[in-house]
């Protein structure tokens, strides 16, 4: 009884044990490795990724998928960047980023909705679109004059917790909180669990895509308004990349790919097992293209056994009837 | 006169987990004739062509093809021995034409000869005069010609054995006749063919001999000259009826739902009543249009034309949304796909029928949904040990309760049930009917889709016979019998 327990334990919190086990392995490791100030500067590092992450989350437990991330980030950083500089305050600048995070979003679900096609193939498209609008709106520039005012959201810190990691605890508890605790939230996982049973329950699955995406584009907002407050720059090659690597984190963190499942911790522990893996190679010294490999095989093997596990799950209950 | 067997299935049967689909089934068919399978739904005809062209295999029996016998086929083995099977759903490649699709897999080694190809499809077509062009691209066709191209591709191959299963369905009259006088000439090749189709006025134009299925079991060989319809009909249904259903009519002369004129895409012209506390039943042999009129009426598929009414006032129903809004629930003929959550719990699953009202102050309230659960699991006898047991872990039978605990927990009044106890057990079907019975002494009112032939005559107060997407008769319970239905679900 108590050793089903514990399996069951294991099984429900694989990736937050290895990711322990990870730190604690750089940890005998490396010495700056363990420091707080270290670790502290993962989670700071990081925040904007898992903030973006838990986006992508949200619209992979929704059934769908989202390649635009990285583009629709750069559109936004340049936007709120050049906002400031035609002499908008930050408080607007920054709202009318989300803002518009929410319509490139939101532009993705309603794509989706109309054409009836996949949402990784319509932002396989608006992934290219907005990359030029990021481009036609920076004219390829970077852009470096912020205000402190601004810069002190991705680099200011209450007592020793930085601004960014503030904001991605209150992002976390709040998705979390939609997605258990209101109608909405059941909703998201009732259309990526299985659509066609959804609307004959009566679920407006269209709205419920539509909305999934406008909200998953906010959160890409935020994220892209840390990333350039705390690098003080912002261009259209800030935000690329992210979306494989959200994606990852997803898919690591237990996010089911073809939706209907997943928590934002399970987003979460996916982007901090990728991030103090980075950290702790670049710690001990390791060069980066070896850090690739390494990386490569640790996702194979996680996501391998995770795999593995199911299949015996599967098969004990096959066993059972 | 005896001609040569050119096959001869022996005591075939053929287990289902839990169904014996093939009871000591035989057939002979001789050289050039056509010889006609006819048995209801589920009478395993299909399943008998399966096991002759080996995409499945029998437990028992032999088959005897060209003086060899075999206890089982493969599909090689079905193809080298010349049987050719013309499925319902098309095998055909829809981005290559109708040459390169008709000569797939003849030869496969060195270049393909698109000129030859060409030129051998077009001496195949005006053999057997087929209006082809060799050159069209399959997937552009319409249905009935790419029916032509999986017939051409099929005797393309010389077989001595075609197998057509419902080649009709999809044919307009004119290519009907078309496809006759392709029989024919078969025939005349010396060609045998199998010819499997619900409409009993076709067995009469061209096939010689018919052999009648019932329940997995063979019942009888008749040669077409020598009988009628009636007789068929009598020998496809002639079966006790094994259930007994306890049923006492509840309905009313009030009318919850009236759908008025409904035009569909397969449907023409519906109009029915359904009255309260009446189960209302939907008979048609498959592909009548009896799930598609639900669903357009349910606005689960578009609706072209009509009116639905509810309690007398008129509805403007768009989506499934707006039905459940007017107290119309439901539960689908495919249950894991189109009504559960497998991957949910059962209280979940319930909870879906109407979250809004399991909330406390705007948030999802985990205890509301509880207790609403608990009450379905004991009004429906849900068996499980726990409510937040996965759906996909339950049997069939309790999955169908949870569907309709779902459905029922969205405050409705009007209940469709399409194929009601598909894949369900005897003892969980009898608890779905008396379900059934209890939810028309509420009040509730019912409208069952069946294919079961029993389950309609036992449960239902009134019967809409379907054939073609229209509607062809509505019989009270004290004029219905299998061969009343059965003869208007087979009117052309």
């Amino acid at each position: 009884m108590e050793k089903s327990k514990v399996n069951a334990f294991v099984r429900k919190n694989m990736m937050w044990l290895i990711l322990i086990l990870l730190m604690l392995v750089f940890a005998i490791l490396s010495p700056n490795f363990r420091s707080f100030k270290n670790m502290m500067n993962i989670l700071t590092q990081n925040a904007y990724f898992i903030i973006a992450t838990i986006g992508v989350a949200l619209i992979m437990i929704s059934g769908g998928t989202d390649l635009s991330v990285g583009q629709a980030m750069g559109v936004i950083g340049v936007s709120v960047a050049l906002l400031m500089r035609g002499g908008c305050p930050v408080p607007v600048a920054v709202l009318l980023g989300i803002l518009i995070g929410a319509v490139l979003g939101g532009f993705n679900g309603a794509c989706a909705n109309v054409l009836k096609i996949h949402s990784m193939i319509v932002t396989l498209a608006t992934m290219t679109m907005y990359k030029g609008i990021s481009y036609i709106l920076s004219g390829s520039q970077s852009y470096y004059d912020f205000s402190d005012k601004y810069l002190s959201i991705g680099q200011g810190a209450v007592g020793p917790v930085s601004v960014p990691v503030i904001i991605m605890i209150v992002v976390g508890i709040v998705i979390s909180f939609i997605l258990s605790k209101t109608v909405f939230g059941r909703f998201i996982y009732a259309v990526g669990g299985n659509a066609e049973t959804a609307r004959l329950a009566g679920v407006n699955v269209h709205k419920i895509k539509l909305m999934t995406f406008g909200l998953a584009g906010c959160l890409f907002g935020v994220a892209a308004v840390i990333l350039t407050s705390r690098g003080g720059s912002a261009s259209s090659a800030i935000g690329p990349g992210v979306e494989f690597d959200a994606i990852t984190a997803c898919v690591l963190g237990g996010v089911s790919f073809i939706g209907g499942a997943g928590r934002v911790s399970d987003a979460v522990v996916g982007c901090l097992i990728l991030g103090v893996l980075t950290n702790g190679m670049q710690m001990i010294g390791m060069d980066v293209n070896s850090q690739y490999v390494v990386k490569g095989i640790l996702l194979l093997a996680s996501i391998g056994y995770d795999t593995y596990q199911r299949q015996v799950k599967v098969r004990m209950k096959a066993d059972k009837k | 006169m005896e001609q040569d067997v050119v096959l001869s299935m022996k005591n075939i049967t053929k287990i289902y987990p839990g169904v014996r689909a093939l009871d000591d089934v035989s057939l002979e068919v001789r050289a050039g004739e056509v010889h006609a399978l006819l048995g209801e739904n589920g009478a395993g005809k299909s399943t008998l062509i399966k096991v002759l062209s080996g995409a499945v295999q029998n437990e028992g029996g032999t088959i005897v093809l060209r003086g060899k016998s075999y206890s089982h086929m493969t599909p090689a083995v079905s193809r080298t021995n010349g049987i050719e099977v013309i499925y319902q759903e098309y095998n055909l490649i829809p981005g290559l034409t109708v040459a390169e699709n008709i000569c797939l897999g003849q030869k496969m080694h060195g270049m393909v000869d698109l000129k030859g190809q060409i030129k051998r499809t077009q001496e195949l077509l005006d053999r057997y005069q087929i209006q082809l062009d060799p050159r069209a691209l399959v997937g552009q066709l319409p249905p009935a010609r790419q029916q032509l191209v999986e017939i051409a591709k099929a005797i393309s191959k010389d077989p001595e054995i075609v197998v057509m299963d419902e080649p009709t369905a999809q044919l307009s009259l004119a290519e009907v006749q078309n496809l006759y006088r392709i029989i024919r000439e078969l025939k005349a090749k010396g060609t045998a063919v199998i010819y499997i189709s619900h409409r009993l006025e076709e067995l009469f134009e061209v096939t010689d001999r018919i052999t009648i299925m019932r329940d997995g079991q063979y019942v009888d060989t008749v040669n077409t000259k020598e009988t009628n319809r009636d007789r068929l009909i009598a020998l496809m249904v002639g079966r006790e009826l094994k259930h007994t259903y306890d049923r006492t009519c509840r309905a009313t002369d009030e009318v919850v739902l009236k759908a008025d004129h409904i035009d569909s895409y397969v449907n023409t012209d519906c109009s029915f009543e359904l009255h309260r506390g009446e189960i209302l039943g939907f008979a048609g042999l498959v592909g009548a249009g009896r799930t598609e009129l639900i669903r357009a009426i349910f606005g689960a598929d578009k609706k072209l034309a009509g009116k639905v009414y509810v309690h007398g006032k008129e509805v403007h129903i768009k989506s499934p949304e707006d039905a459940i809004r007017c107290g119309i629930g439901l539960i689908p003929e495919d249950r894991k796909m189109q009504g559960c959550f497998l991957n949910q719990s059962i209280s979940w699953n319930i909870s879906m029928g109407n979250i809004r009202s399991m909330t406390k102050r705007g948030l999802v309230s985990e205890k509301k949904i509880v207790s609403e659960a608990e009450k379905y699991e004991q009004m429906l006898n849900i068996k499980t040990p726990s409510l937040k047991q996965l759906v996909r872990n339950l049997s069939g039978g309790n999955q169908q309760k949870v569907v309709l605990a779902k459905v029922l927990a969205a405050d409705t009044e009007i209940v469709i049930f399409d194929e009601p106890t598909r894949g369900i057990d005897v003892g969980a079907r009898a608890e779905i009917y008396d379900l059934m019975n209890h939810l028309v002494e509420m009040g509730k009112s019912i409208i069952m889709i069946s294919s079961d032939m029993e389950e309609l005559l036992g449960m239902s107060d009134r019967v809409i016979i379907l054939a073609d997407g229209r509607i062809t008769g509505i019989l009270n319970r004290n004029e219905y019998s299998q061969e009343r239905i059965l003869d208007l679900a087979s009117e052309a």
